[in-house]
């Protein structure tokens, strides 16, 4: 069908507490000319608090995010579900989306009471723009301008790649802007470098990668650390336990020989090397990888070919080998504690079957109607999300008590440790930083402080009150 | 063009497995055709598309859906070199597109002028994704109960096909 290209601009960096403020997407054909386009903004969430560093960045001024003409948030993520459905299957591909502004719509979506997961079901791809501009740097002739920053150093921010390949860039951090300004980057390397392009559409799709990692002997797995490309040739020794979209590959950079013979706790000990041998991606985040024969020289890091893929099929042809390799791997994993605030937990299980019927159905309610299926949640996730929206969008049609038992947990949250949602103590502190260092040149910052101090002090009063 | 020559497209799919000297499944497709020169290009096609065969500038391209279960784009990539080989003619006047799993399994001469093509493109695909020779050797002489799902699925996982393409081939076996 189509590419759909997509930005999001939020209150800050925190998925799961921070919120979409601005949305855009750009639909283009096959060949990356656009179809259709789509904005869509919200106001801000009561209990949400911008970090200072994304109103400045953005430009958004705190009484701009506040104005009630703006659409509420749960009206914006179900326009911006709307369109994406209506537009897929389709490659979603942002500029640093997976990492970003993928899980910040997972999260909108989950809480406001959708399935999360939309670019990747409904027979949709994803990929990641950042990754592919990196690996355009790794291959010759580059399609693509690699500036350097004030620093001195490389970079792939977009707004510099944009000026330094000569595409239009109107307003950096504006979400529609960013959108159009990916969407030229890759058409030069659509346009310029069609070997690398076809590895990034083909990597989109889940199953494809699932299927090439597993039937290939070996591949080059290509990875970005600290803006920089690093390549190894590596093969793919199992699924990652704990991850069903986890991968594990093996680097042939070492000899693999000896692993055979090595007892258990020998394993361990080699795989805990610094870097690993074992290297770790998921299918479903379009990683970037390169057939053997696809290969220039500098990717298989001085190995022959010849030599790389005998090493290969001999890890394959290993069953037990794998086995030991994916076990010590695993031994020395930290398992993964259950995180404190529901907000973090999208990634602890699905809702069950009869919570998502029970979602479905809150959409296609009346409000007054939507709290009886929202006290059914079985999901303390969704029941919460439920509570929440009810609050945000209809409050009158809850009971008193419901209404100030929610208003006492969002206080809470708003005054406390910080480990969840950005505080009012660490909103003010943020904040008087940058203000201490100049960093105010339109109000922007001085404005919010003001706002911060008199939602503070609404809000201390309030909870003052709860305690007698 | 004339009536179809399924035995003329397998003869020349066999001929292929030998010029790369495959010698056991997963046939490697992808390999096989980026060695004949020709570009391979995914690109997410509408659902019903599942690939394109065309000469641009003297170059030949295949078009794959980038959407579209591997197998599925296995095959497709197999039937678009096919019409590369046998039909380089045709194809070099238009862009020759293929929708869906409709033509896949039809082997009866049909009143539609490009049906001949279509037949001959799904032998060739066959043959040359689950080769006679390799099968036999992982049947290891017996046969295959077409009932048996979970034989079926094995195989056909060994040869990087679908379960429904696999039955199919077992057919003529």
């Amino acid at each position: 069908m189509s590419f759909v290209f997509f930005d999001t601009e939020t209150t800050g960096l925190k998925r799961g507490f921070d919120q979409i403020l601005h949305f855009a997407a750009v639909r283009t054909d096959a060949s990356l000319n656009e179809v259709a386009r789509f904005e869509a903004r919200s106001r801000l969430q009561p209990h949400v608090l911008p970090h200072p560093s994304a109103l400045r960045t953005n430009g958004l001024p705190i009484e701009r995010l506040t104005d009630s003409s703006l659409p509420s948030h749960y009206a914006m993520v179900g326009d911006i579900r709307r369109t994406l459905m209506s537009w897929s299957p389709a490659i979603f591909v942002g500029f640093n989306s997976i990492r970003f502004d993928e899980e910040m719509l997972r999260h909108a979506l989950f809480q406001c009471l959708y399935p999360a997961y939309l670019t990747s079901s409904h027979r949709n791809c994803r990929a990641d723009a950042l990754s592919l501009v990196m690996a355009a740097d790794a291959v010759s002739p580059a399609p693509l301008v690699v500036p350097i920053n004030d620093e001195g150093r490389r970079t792939f921010r977009l707004q510099h790649l944009a000026a330094a390949n000569d595409v239009s860039h109107a307003r950096a951090h504006d979400a529609m802007s960013d959108v159009l300004a990916t969407v030229e980057l890759c058409r030069l390397v659509y346009q310029r470098s069609p070997e690398l392009w076809q590895r990034f559409v083909r990597f989109s799709n889940k199953a494809t990668v699932a299927d090439f990692v597993d039937a290939e002997d070996g591949f080059v797995l290509t990875e970005f650390f600290g803006e920089q490309a690093y390549h190894a040739p590596v093969v793919c020794i199992g699924v990652d336990p704990d991850q069903a979209n986890g991968r594990l590959c093996l680097s042939l950079n070492h000899d693999v020989g000896q692993l055979a013979g090595m007892s258990d706790v020998e394993l361990q000990a080699h795989l805990a090397q610094k870097p690993s041998p074992i290297r770790h991606f998921r299918i479903n985040a379009a990683p970037t990888l390169t057939a053997f024969f696809d290969a220039p020289e500098h990717m298989l890091d001085g190995g022959s070919i010849g030599q790389i893929e005998d090493q290969a099929r001999r890890v394959k042809a290993d069953a037990d080998l794998c086995t030991r390799l994916v076990a010590a791997y695993i031994a020395a994993r930290d398992p993964y504690p259950l995180p404190p605030h529901l907000e973090d937990r999208i990634y602890n299980g699905f809702p069950g079957p009869d919570d998502e019927g029970r979602a479905s159905a809150f959409h296609q309610a009346s409000w007054p109607d939507r709290l009886a299926i929202v006290q059914s949640f079985e999901d303390e996730r969704l029941k919460w999300f439920g509570l929440r929206l009810m609050y945000f969008e209809a409050r009158a049609v809850l009971p008193v008590m419901v209404r100030a038992e929610i208003e006492r947990r969002l206080a809470d949250q708003l005054a406390g440790d910080g480990s969840g949602c950005l505080t009012y103590e660490l909103a003010l502190a943020e904040t008087d930083k940058l203000l201490g260092e100049g960093a105010d040149h339109d109000g922007i910052l001085s404005r919010y402080r003001i706002y911060l101090q008199d939602r503070s002090a609404r809000a201390a009063a309030f909870r003052a009150q709860m305690v007698v | 063009m004339a009536d179809a020559d399924p035995e003329r497209a397998r003869a020349s799919a066999r001929s292929i497995l030998r010029e790369y000297g495959v010698s056991a499944p997963p046939v490697p497709v992808e390999r096989i055709i980026k060695s004949r020169k020709i570009v391979l290009q995914y690109a997410p096609l509408d659902e019903d598309l599942s690939g394109m065969a065309y000469i641009k500038d003297g170059v030949g391209i295949i078009g794959v859906n980038a959407l579209h279960h591997p197998n599925r784009q296995r095959f497709s990539a197999a039937h678009e070199l096919a019409h590369h080989m046998l039909h380089a003619s045709e194809i070099s006047q238009a862009v020759h597109v293929d929708k869906g799993i409709r033509v896949l399994f039809r082997d009866d001469v049909s009143a539609l002028g490009t049906e001949p093509m279509e037949i001959e493109a799904n032998a060739f695909a066959s043959e040359l994704l689950i080769p006679g020779d390799l099968l036999a050797a992982a049947l290891e002489g017996g046969g295959v109960d077409l009932e048996d799902e979970a034989a079926i699925e094995a195989l056909a996982r060994r040869f990087r096909v679908s379960p429904a393409a696999m039955r199919f081939r077992l057919t003529r076996w």
